[in-house]
């Protein structure tokens, strides 16, 4: 596995953890209450900075576990790369019609910030499963 | 794993035939990683024309040596 596949999983792990973990979070403080009504600026900004930390943190960690012959992206990581960030872009160009949407019919700033970050986080999602199929299987 | 692609190689035979050549030397040599040389042999990724010439290079022999593109009718 390169270092650029191993980079893939972690930064997958990390998304799927934080998001997975922000969630958990918002529905244990709403307690089965209205959800819109939880505090949730702190826990996102929490799961953002979280993942950030968890990819830079888990890829230094995967490197001491298992190093990689070369830390340089070549061509191939490089076409996957750009296959994966298209993918990103195209889902989030449309999911953000969501939220968009939700602006344009004057939600709550909940719906509005969380339908931005579900979009972000699912596009993240699509690229990175892209990326890793692509290096399973070939492009 | 299926083949993505229908470029067909003889990198292996080339690379036994050239000192029993790793994967690790040629990828080296063509500046890409060993991974990258795994996925061009198995099919599993058609490299860029110039990344073709420097592998038919560090071999010796013509780029139609190293790759083929057999007829769909053959297959």
């Amino acid at each position: 596995m390169t270092y650029e596949e191993k980079g893939t999983w972690v930064y997958l792990v990390a998304i799927v953890v934080t998001f997975g973990g922000y969630v958990a979070v918002l529905l244990a403080r709403a307690g089965g209450g209205p959800v819109a009504e939880v505090a949730y600026v702190a826990p996102m900004l929490w799961a953002i900075g979280i993942s950030v930390a968890l990819t830079i943190v888990g890829s230094i960690f995967v490197e001491v576990v298992r190093p990689s012959d070369s830390t340089t992206a070549d061509v191939r990581d490089k076409e996957i790369s750009r296959s994966g960030d298209y993918v990103t872009g195209m889902v989030v160009s449309v999911g953000v019609l969501l939220p968009l949407g939700l602006a344009m019919a004057q939600a709550e700033h909940f719906w509005i910030a969380n339908a931005i970050y579900a979009v972000s986080a699912l596009g993240a999602v699509a690229g990175t499963v892209v990326k890793l199929v692509a290096y399973r299987r070939g492009l | 794993m299926g083949k993505a692609t229908r470029v067909t190689n003889t990198i292996r035979t080339l690379r036994f035939a050239n000192g029993e050549m790793t994967q690790a030397d040629l990828a080296k040599r063509i500046g890409v990683t060993r991974q990258t040389v795994i996925a061009i042999e198995q099919g599993r990724y058609s490299p860029s024309l110039e990344v073709a010439f420097q592998i038919a290079r560090v071999f010796g022999v013509p780029l139609d040596d190293v790759f083929g593109y057999p007829d769909a009718h053959h297959q």
